[in-house]
């Protein structure tokens, strides 16, 4: 189709309970290794197994200076973000940064400094609540941030569709990317919820796995015993640019961002509407935004969060949409669900699917359940050329975005 | 072994806000330690904290140096240990 747009792919940045960087955070997805732990943190919850970044010190990587005044999902996204714009070959001293945009998605922002100040005002009074709450817990407040760090003076804003949320903050870059408002986007997302009021509240629904005997058996997305998701924290960036903006500067271009997606079940606050309309219309939409056919598509990075009607609708979902039945994997059975920093994440390891030529497996697949007839990619890798793959995700709120990234 | 108010204030600033020792000199501002409006608020209620003195928002500000803080430090009877 002639007039599909490909956002050029040319730097990534990943935080994850992987590991601090890409090649850290592939490694273990490639490997399916999980990495749900018992959290000290959540000690006395009756859920506290979680997914955390291991070894992220903010003083150590950013400089105490810059970390004391913003929150942990900052420090993920800022540690993200540089790495990326260093894998692009990108100077921040040298680009016209008022072409430069940040579009980065956060379901929660600083919650876990909201949380704190909360206890500071019941215990201390109002006086001692920090002059720095509202700039650390805002949600829009990582764009911001990464704004100033990096020099981008281009539209700046925050997406925020729950788990979601990274998936559509990288569909928005794209369109300022092709509407010609910018040249380059750094797209994205941050999340850094692992307190006790959310990792609490997200078992009161129900929505978490209660596998604290196993932990690292807690996240198996598509597994017959699967019983709900591993809550993480985590970010990841890509640089994305004008295709032309790339060609220009001779920059690698590592895959392309050609669909984009999205859609609302308006079906239920946090339920799946378990026809998959919504999740459907979403994909065929970023097909046909890509000029593909669903025959087309080699691979899926599946949402699949662990949980039982979630990956079963999906399931179903792509049963219906891809009768040649793609490789699917969810890297969530290794990195737990970072809610707004899990599109992020997702979408860069298709990237590196799509660069690789590699599926990485699904964790914890020890047997695949039977009801889901999709092919689930678990055990090892699987190597095969990914021409085209799509990138989903599916938030509370029924809201619904979904990427396709092509080869280059 | 006397620990002085400024050794106390150097230790906030390099402990709690990530300046560097030898900028903590008499003579910097706290704008140059990159403290700003909201900065020094929180360098008050930290100041409060070590040094058991009330500090309202006006009595330190971006522009003030070192030295001032010192001053009005000694103003509300803060004195060096030993």
């Amino acid at each position: 189709m002639a007039d599909t747009f490909h956002a050029a792919v040319t730097g990534l940045g990943l935080v994850t309970p992987g590991g601090i960087g890409v090649e850290a955070s592939w490694r273990a997805v490639r490997a399916g290794r999980p990495t749900a732990t018992r959290d000290p943190a959540l000690a006395g919850l009756p859920v506290d197994v979680t997914c955390r970044v291991p070894d992220f010190d903010a003083d150590v990587l950013l400089g105490r200076r810059t970390a004391w005044r913003l929150d942990r999902y900052v420090h993920l996204a800022l540690v993200a973000a540089r790495e990326a714009v260093a894998d692009a070959g990108l100077d921040p001293a040298e680009w016209d940064g008022t072409r430069v945009g940040v579009v980065m998605g956060s379901a929660l922002g600083g919650v876990g400094t909201f949380t704190a100040q909360h206890r500071t005002l019941l215990a201390e009074g109002a006086g001692r609540v920090s002059s720095l709450l509202i700039p650390m817990m805002g949600v829009n407040m990582v764009a911001g941030y990464l704004a100033i760090d990096v020099g981008a003076h281009g539209p700046n804003l925050v997406t925020t569709t729950a788990c979601a949320s990274a998936t559509t903050a990288i569909g928005t870059a794209r369109d300022l990317l092709r509407t010609g408002r910018c040249d380059i986007v750094l797209a994205g997302g941050a999340e850094a919820g692992l307190f006790p009021p959310v990792v609490a509240g997200f078992a009161r629904m129900g929505a978490l796995s209660g596998r604290v005997a196993d932990p690292a058996g807690a996240s198996r997305p598509f597994e017959r015993d699967r019983d709900g998701f591993v809550a993480a924290e985590g970010a990841g960036v890509l640089v994305l640019e004008r295709p032309e903006h790339a060609r220009a500067r001779g920059a690698r271009i590592r895959a392309r961002v050609s669909g984009y997606g999205a859609s609302a079940d308006a079906h239920h606050a946090t339920a799946p509407d378990p026809t998959g309309a919504g999740a459907e219309a979403a994909i065929r939409a970023a097909l046909a935004d890509a000029g593909l056919r669903p025959s087309e598509v080699d691979h899926v990075n599946a949402h699949a969060t662990s949980t039982p009607a979630g990956d079963a609708a999906e399931a179903g979902v792509l049963r219906r949409v891809f009768p040649d039945g793609p490789a699917v994997t969810s890297v969530k059975g290794v990195t737990g669900h970072s809610l707004g920093a899990a599109g992020a994440i997702d979408a860069a390891c298709a990237v590196l699917s799509v660069e690789g030529s590699l599926v990485p497996p699904t964790a914890n697949v020890d047997t695949l359940d039977p009801a889901l007839d999709v092919d689930v990619v678990h055990g090892v890798p699987r190597p095969m050329p990914v021409a085209a793959a799509t990138s989903n995700s599916f938030g509370f709120g029924g809201q619904n975005a979904v990427l396709v990234l092509t080869a280059n | 072994m006397s620990t002085t108010v400024l050794q106390r204030l150097s230790e906030i600033l390099v402990g709690y806000f990530g300046v560097e020792e030898h900028e903590v000199t008499p003579d910097a501002t706290f704008a140059s330690l990159d403290l700003d409006s909201l900065g020094i608020v929180e360098f008050a209620l930290v100041a409060e904290k070590e040094f058991g003195v009330a500090i309202a928002e006006d009595e330190v500000t971006p522009r003030a140096r070192v030295a001032d803080a010192l001053a009005l430090l000694a103003a509300k009877g803060v004195r060096d240990d030993g």
